[in-house]
């Protein structure tokens, strides 16, 4: 790949997740509904993390950090599109053969409109999460830089969601469903990646394991912004390290699978 | 003698809300949603009696499918009276269900994730059936319908004309005394088209049912039923057997000659020329301006005849014809008022 | 014998999910395994906070457990449910409307849903670990999971009706109905007044699981009373909405379509 190759692949893509990103707008039904269910979310937990700090006052990380926490983390998970469906719905359908013959492939057509749409739905659910978290705690814990980094570090750690979620779709050309792996891929990263609770208050040897994963990359990395203990240089640079191997792994998936597909007789 | 349909003066009228056009349209949708009124049956009276078969036909929008709805009990009208075997449909729907049996042609009432087997065992309990009554009736209607070999594959694997007998087997299990087709053969090609209405007019004629099958395809109607009833507008038009239908309005032929020339020309009053090619000539003869016998005589002088046929107008050139005689009328209506 | 036939349909839908064998317990599983995660977040919190205002992990476990199989349940009966907005939007009632039964009752019951058994047995896991249960609770188990499904049920098929009047709003439902799970599956003492007002009436969550876990831990008559009676309510409201759905539907003037 040559520099001027690499840049006509983003040149493309970014055609592409412009597209996507006006396709979304016009969405605004489900829009509504997923900031209603954030809404809804983050009431709970400030309701809880609110009881949780008069029951055990002096705890650490304080509850409004918590609960910004939170916000975070649910506003990069809740923007992630679900892709894997579409594609094995077009693998299926066979109309993925027809796209490779669109100047660009395949894998990297699709990464821009899921990036665009990725990047519409954070901006709404952002604004959304802003508010909502202010709203509930009363004050916003992070300071000027930890504010400048999040929208950055946010966006990337979603586009590592969207990359692996890009592979597992990928799956499809060997499996009958992916959707149960990306059921996985979910669970893990609602629970390895710190969702919920940051994970500097989970048991030492689940946290052990945690740090190791994409998942605490994407959720807890970001989230730690708000607990005042986060490093952003470093949170990035992790974040672009899974991202370069997300990539990786959707080539070697996409291209194994085409072999095979092939190998198998359409 | 009571019939077995009887409709009075019924009517249906539909409120339709009209999305507003223009700028911040969504905006004014909010506030203010205009509102259209749809006439969809106006005024329609008929009587069937027990055992007839009759087609309703007419043009998309007609008010056919409404009417069926109506006399089935899925719709309540505006006005009118209505009795079916006796029952007014959407008030006694249950009672009523026991004595019909319907077929949409554009919805299923087969559990598409499951075999049509079992859709069947499900609707013999439905209908409270007796099973061994249904079970004997069933090997009959599967035998006749040819549909035994598919009888244990998921419906929604099935192609439409497979799936098509199958629900008609599922509306007949019950021995309904009175049958609703809508649309029955929409989407099906020629050959399972035949099939469907010849076992339909088979088994409608050896159990003495009622049969009431709205189309916008004149086969349908010619196949299965001896009445025709023809809706445009919401209104009947024309309510006539079939051969009545024939005897009145075919007053054209279709002649074609084939010539030894390249073209042969007749000046005739009342023959059109439809279609020229070389060595053939397609006329459409008005019988009433020109009787046929005229018309090959001047064939015969004009030039030499390698072949020669006459030709009835198919049916569906006949309907178009009433449709398109009444939107002149009613054009002429609006025209005066 | 009037319903012998929801029986037959009840037995041919779930011997049709059981042929698919491995959709079946795929299906299953992860939804067990979708609730044990969940349950992972409480347990975590739990080891570091050994209770939060008199509730522990067993107690948390109990309100979950109830909840799930309520709705794993629903979900096995009245897998349709869900789809009951989309039925009605598409003019899929017709066929019903012909035939002698209710039109609701086959609507909600046209299918079962696998995922359902994961919620059932995930539910009666957790409350067999929650500690909370004893020989003499555990007889009342099997009402509080029929209270809260019945009510759980009503609420859904309640929220689908809008559909008659509103046609296609799924996001909206989908929206709502989360809600309400959500809400019936968090301690309902982190919340104050007003949304115990709330729990009461427009979200019942309270009827879902509040109580119905309540009569499982700690008997009382009048716990049980209103746990009946809301049931009552809620299905009541179910009936009527549907009831006046379908007439609007068989007006015909059902929102953008014409006949």
């Amino acid at each position: 790949m040559t520099p001027r190759g690499i840049g006509n692949v983003v040149r493309k893509a970014a055609v592409l997740a412009r597209v996507a990103a006006r396709h979304r707008l016009s969405q605004r039904a489900a829009a509504i509904g997923r900031a209603v269910t954030y809404a809804i979310m983050l009431f709970v937990f400030s309701r809880l993390w609110s009881v949780i700090a008069a029951a055990y006052p002096g705890t650490s990380p304080p509850a409004d950090r918590v609960l910004w926490y939170i916000a975070i983390t649910e506003w990069i998970v809740l923007s992630m599109p679900q892709m894997h469906g579409d594609i094995q719905d077009e693998l299926r359908a066979g109309d993925l053969l027809y796209r490779l013959t669109r100047p660009i492939a395949y894998p990297w057509a699709r990464l821009g409109e899921g990036l665009g749409d990725l990047v519409v739905r954070m901006g709404l659910l952002g604004i959304a999460g802003f508010g909502f978290a202010y709203l509930l705690t009363g004050t916003v814990p992070l300071g000027a830089r930890e504010l400048a980094w999040v929208v950055p570090l946010g966006v990337l750690a979603a586009s590592v969601g969207v990359v692996f979620e890009l592979a597992i779709g990928f799956t499809s050309f060997w499996l009958h469903d992916c959707r149960p792996v990306y059921w996985i891929w979910q669970k893990g990263l609602f629970l390895l990646g710190g969702l919920l609770v940051p994970l500097s208050l989970y048991p030492e040897w689940l946290r052990a394991i945690a740090v190791w994963s994409p998942f605490a990359a994407i959720l807890h990395g970001c989230g730690t912004l708000a607990l005042g203990e986060g490093e952003p240089l470093l949170v990035g640079l992790r974040l672009l390290a899974w991202f370069a191997i997300g990539l990786g792994l959707v080539a070697l998936v996409f291209r194994r699978g085409l072999a095979q597909l092939d190998g198998g007789g359409g | 003698m009571t019939h077995a349909i009887e409709i009075d003066e019924l009517s249906k009228t539909f409120t339709v809300r009209e999305r507003p056009q223009g700028r911040f349209a969504a905006l004014r949708s909010l506030w203010h949603a205009p509102k259209r009124e749809v006439i969809a049956v106006d005024r329609i009276s008929l009587r069937i009696e027990a055992g007839e078969r009759v087609a309703f036909v007419g043009p998309n929008g007609a008010g056919k499918s409404t009417t069926i709805k109506m006399l089935s009990g899925i719709l309540h009208p505006t006005s009118g009276r209505v009795r079916v075997a006796g029952h007014v449909p959407w008030q006694e729907r249950q009672q009523l269900a026991y004595r019909i049996g319907t077929v949409f042609g554009q919805r299923s009432q087969l559990w598409q994730h499951l075999p049509a087997s079992d859709t069947f065992d499900l609707l013999a309990a439905i209908y409270d059936q007796d099973p061994a009554t249904y079970r004997a009736r069933r090997g009959v209607l599967v035998d006749a319908f040819e549909i035994g070999a598919h009888l244990h594959r998921p419906v929604r694997q099935l192609s439409l004309g497979q799936r098509m007998r199958c629900e008609i087997v599922a509306s007949l299990l019950h021995a309904p005394e009175i049958v609703f087709l809508d649309e029955p053969t929409i989407g099906l090609d020629v050959s399972a088209r035949a099939t469907i209405r010849d076992l339909v007019r088979e088994q409608a004629e050896r159990h003495g049912r009622t049969v009431l099958l709205t189309s916008h395809d004149t086969g349908d109607m010619e196949r299965v039923c001896a009445r025709v009833i023809v809706i445009h507008g919401g209104r009947i038009l024309l309510d006539e057997t079939i051969d009545a239908l024939r005897r009145g309005y075919i007053r054209r032929k279709l002649v074609t000659l084939r010539t030894v020339e390249p073209t042969i020309e007749l000046a005739l009053a009342g023959v059109r020329v439809v279609k020229r090619a070389p060595h053939r000539t397609d006329l459409e003869v008005d019988v009433d301006i020109t009787p046929i016998d005229a018309v090959v005589q001047a064939a015969l002088r004009g030039g030499q005849l390698n072949d020669l046929t006459v030709e009835d107008p198919p049916m569906d050139d006949v309907v178009q014809a009433i449709y398109a005689r009444a939107e002149a009328d009613a054009r002429l209506r609006e025209c005066a008022s | 014998m009037r319903h012998r036939w929801f029986g037959r349909l009840l037995a041919t839908n779930l011997a049709a999910s059981f042929a698919l064998r491995t959709a079946f317990w795929l299906q299953a599983a992860l939804m067990a395994l979708n609730n044990l995660m969940f349950f992972c977040f409480w347990w975590v919190l739990f080891t570091r906070f050994e209770e939060i205002r008199g509730w522990a992990v067993g107690d948390v476990a109990v309100l979950f457990g109830v909840a799930a199989a309520g709705y794993g349940a629903t979900a096995v009966l009245f897998g349709g449910m869900h789809d009951l907005a989309r039925q009605i939007d598409d003019g899929e009632l017709d066929p019903l409307l012909t035939q002698p039964k209710s039109v609701l009752l086959q609507a909600i019951a046209s299918r079962t849903r696998p995922d359902g058994w994961g919620d059932i047995v995930s539910g009666l896991v957790l409350v067999g670990i929650s500690g909370r249960v004893d020989a003499t609770t555990i007889v009342l188990l099997p009402l509080a999971i029929v209270l809260s499904a019945t009510v759980y049920a009503s609420a859904i098929v309640a929220l689908h009706c809008t559909a008659f009047w509103f046609g296609r709003t799924h996001a909206s439902i989908r929206t709502l109905s989360d809600m309400l799970l959500t809400f019936s599956v968090y301690p309902p003492h982190l919340f104050g007044g007003a949304m115990k007002v709330l729990f009461f009436t427009i979200v019942p969550a309270a009827f879902v699981s509040h109580l119905p876990v309540a009569i499982v831990r700690e008997f009382s008559w009048p716990t049980l009373g209103l746990a009946l009676l809301g049931a009552v309510a809620y299905g009541g409201i179910a009936l009527f909405a549907f009831h006046r759905g379908l007439r609007r539907y068989e007006s015909g003037n059902r929102f953008g379509v014409r006949g």
